[in-house]
C-alpha cells in the first residue's frame, strides 16, 4: 500500500493540468452540440413538450444529463490511453449529422432528436474509443425515451390503453358492489360520469414509468441480468396497474364526496398516487424477484445433493 | 489524427449540418398561391337536394378538443344539412394552412372514442363521385342508442392520403422543394342505425357537394381529381 501511493498522488498533481488541456478539446465539439441542439431544444418546449402527452420529455432529459455527468469520471478512467476507433465513429457521427439535417429540415421530431443518440455514439467512439461508449451505454440508451414519438403512433396505442383501464376499473369496482356501467371510456358511477381521458392511461405515463423504472434498476445496480430485465418487462404491467389505481381513486372519491372533490383530486394529487403506487409496485416486485433469486440460490445446493 | 485538427473537424461538420438543415427548411406555405380559402363561403348552404340548417339541432362531435382547435387548423366548419325526406348529414371541414408540425390532424378514429363513443368498425374504400373516386375511410361509432357512421377523407397539398406515412411522404416531397403544404379533413356523418343506408347516402351528399363547388375550390376537396 504505502509503495502506491505516492505514484496514486503524482497523478492526482498532474492531473489538474491534464484535465484543464482536456477540457480545452471538448470545447470544438461543445460548441457544435450547441449550436445543433439549442433551437431544436427551444422549438421542442415551445412545441411537443409543452404538451400532455409528452411532457416527460425535459424530466428524461434532464436525468440522462445527470447519468451522463456521473458515469463521466469512470468513462475517463476506463478509456484512458484508449484509442478511437475512426473506422466505425466517422460513419456513425455522419449518419447521425444526416438524420439532423433531414429532421430538422422536414420537421421529424424522431430523427432530429434521435440523431443525439448516435451523435454521441460517434464522437465518443471517435474520442475516446469502445469502453468509454460501454460506460456511457445507459445514457445514451435512456435518451430513447426522450424522442418524441409520431403522433399518429401515440394515438394509436393510447385508445386500446384507455379502453383496458376502463375496463378493468369498472370490473374491479362492480366486484366491490359499486354501481358502476361502463359505455366505452366514459364510467358511470352513481349519478357521476365520469370519461377516461388520454392522461389518465395515455402512452406517456407508460413512457414516464419505464424511464423511472430504468433509472431505479440503473442506481439500485443489481448483478442478477435475469432480475433486472424481468423487472424491466414488468414495469409495463406494473404502469397498467398504477393507471387502474388512479382511475380507481379518481372514480371513489368523486362518489362519495362529489363532483367537486374529484376534480380537485384530478388537479393536485392523482399524478402523485399514480407515480407513488408505480414506484412502491416496482419495489415492491423487486423486493419479491430478490426473494425468488435468493430461495432458488438456498435450494439449489440441496437438489445437487 | 492531431486531436485538435481532429475536433475542429467534427465542429466544422456539426455548423454544416446545422446550417444545411436551415437551407432545407421549407418556408414558402402553398397556401399562398391558391385561392383563398374561407369555408363559410366556399361550401355553399344549399346544393342538390340538402340545404343548410340555421342552427345546429344535432350535437355534434368536436372535431378536436376545443382548445386544440386554434392551435392546429385555422379555420373548421361545422354545419347540418337536411334533405326533403328529413335526412340530416353532419359536415365537419377543418383545414390548416400549415400541417407540417408535430401538432396534426386528428382523426376521427382518435376524436370520436375520445368523447366517449365507441368504434365498432373501420375500412378503407372509395367514393365514387362526378370527377373520379376519393379514397375514404369508412368508420362506425356508437354512444348509448346513438349509432354514427362516419365517413372522412384527408388532403395534404392536393393530395388525397390514407395514414400517417404516407401523408408524411408527401409532405417531404413538398418538404423538399421548399414548400409548406396545406391540409384538410373532411368529415361526413349521420345518425343512422342502418350504416350501409347510411353510407349510400353520405356517398350522394359528397357527390352533389363537390358538384356545387367553383373547379378551384373543388379541386381543393378531392385531391385534384
Amino acid at each position: 500500500m504505502s509503495v502506491n501511493s505516492p505514484i496514486a498522488l503524482n497523478r492526482q498533481a498532474g492531473t489538474s493540468v491534464e484535465r484543464r488541456k482536456r477540457l480545452f478539446t471538448w470545447l470544438p465539439i461543445i460548441a457544435g452540440l450547441i449550436v445543433l441542439y439549442v433551437p431544436s431544444l427551444v422549438d421542442l418546449f415551445q412545441g411537443v413538450w409543452s404538451t400532455d402527452q409528452q411532457a416527460h420529455g425535459p424530466i428524461v432529459l434532464g436525468i440522462a444529463c445527470w447519468l451522463i455527468y456521473r458515469n463521466w469520471p469512470v468513462m475517463i478512467r476506463v478509456s484512458d490511453g484508449q484509442a478511437g476507433v475512426p473506422i466505425a465513429g466517422w460513419p456513425i457521427f455522419i449518419f447521425g449529422l444526416l438524420l439532423y439535417v433531414m429532421g430538422r429540415s422536414q420537421d421529424i421530431l424522431l430523427f432530429e432528436i434521435g440523431s443525439v443518440i448516435w451523435l454521441f455514439c460517434g464522437i465518443l467512439l471517435l474520442i475516446r474509443g469502445p469502453r468509454a461508449l460501454k460506460a456511457q451505454w445507459f445514457p445514451l440508451f435512456f435518451m430513447l425515451f426522450m424522442i418524441p414519438l409520431p403522433s399518429s403512433v401515440v394515438d394509436l396505442l393510447t385508445m386500446p390503453m384507455k379502453m383496458a383501464v376502463s375496463y378493468v376499473a369498472e370490473n374491479i369496482l362492480f366486484w366491490f358492489d359499486y354501481p358502476i356501467a361502463r359505455t366505452g371510456v366514459i364510467l358511470q358511477i352513481g349519478q357521476y360520469k365520469l370519461l377516461v381521458a388520454d392522461a389518465c392511461a395515455g402512452l406517456h405515463t407508460l413512457f414516464t414509468l419505464e424511464a423511472l423504472g430504468l433509472l431505479y434498476l440503473n442506481i439500485v445496480r443489481h448483478d442478477s441480468v435475469l432480475r433486472n430485465i424481468t423487472l424491466a418487462i414488468l414495469i409495463v404491467p406494473i404502469s397498467f396497474t398504477a393507471n387502474v389505481i388512479r382511475v380507481i381513486v379518481l372514480t371513489l372519491i368523486t362518489y362519495h364526496f362529489g363532483d367537486e372533490a374529484g376534480q380537485g383530486f384530478l388537479h393536485g394529487f392523482a399524478g402523485m398516487v399514480l407515480f407513488l403506487s408505480a414506484l412502491l409496485l416496482i419495489i415492491g416486485v423487486d423486493s419479491l424477484l430478490q426473494l425468488g433469486i435468493r430461495l432458488r440460490h438456498k435450494s439449489d445446493p440441496l437438489v445437487r445433493t | 489524427m492531431n486531436i485538435w485538427v481532429r475536433n475542429i473537424v467534427l465542429l466544422v461538420l456539426m455548423l454544416a449540418a446545422s446550417g444545411l438543415a436551415l437551407a432545407l427548411r421549407p418556408t414558402h406555405k402553398i397556401a399562398m398561391n391558391g385561392p383563398e380559402i374561407n369555408l363559410e363561403t366556399i361550401i355553399p348552404r344549399n346544393f342538390g337536394e340538402w340545404h343548410a340548417e340555421t342552427e345546429n339541432r344535432v350535437a355534434m362531435v368536436d372535431p378536436q378538443q376545443q382548445e386544440l382547435i386554434d392551435k392546429i387548423y385555422t379555420q373548421t366548419l361545422n354545419r347540418t344539412y337536411v334533405n326533403p325526406s328529413g335526412y340530416r348529414i353532419m359536415l365537419a371541414i377543418a383545414y390548416g394552412d400549415d400541417q407540417r408540425d408535430a401538432m396534426q390532424i386528428h382523426y376521427p378514429e382518435v376524436c370520436y372514442p375520445a368523447q366517449g363513443f365507441s368504434l365498432t368498425g373501420k375500412e378503407k374504400g372509395t367514393l365514387a363521385t362526378d370527377k373520379g373516386t376519393i379514397p375514404v375511410t369508412r368508420i362506425l361509432t356508437n354512444l348509448g342508442r346513438r349509432d354514427e357512421p362516419v365517413t372522412y377523407w384527408t388532403i395534404v397539398g392536393d393530395q388525397v392520403f390514407q395514414g400517417g406515412i404516407q401523408k408524411k411522404l408527401v409532405e417531404i416531397g413538398y418538404g423538399l422543394n421548399g414548400k409548406i403544404p396545406d391540409g384538410m379533413l373532411i368529415r361526413i356523418s349521420s345518425i343512422d342505425s342502418e350504416s350501409p343506408h347510411a353510407f349510400t347516402i353520405q356517398e350522394q351528399f359528397a357527390d352533389q357537394m363537390l358538384q356545387a363547388l367553383a373547379p378551384q375550390y373543388r379541386q381543393k376537396l378531392n385531391g385534384n381529381l
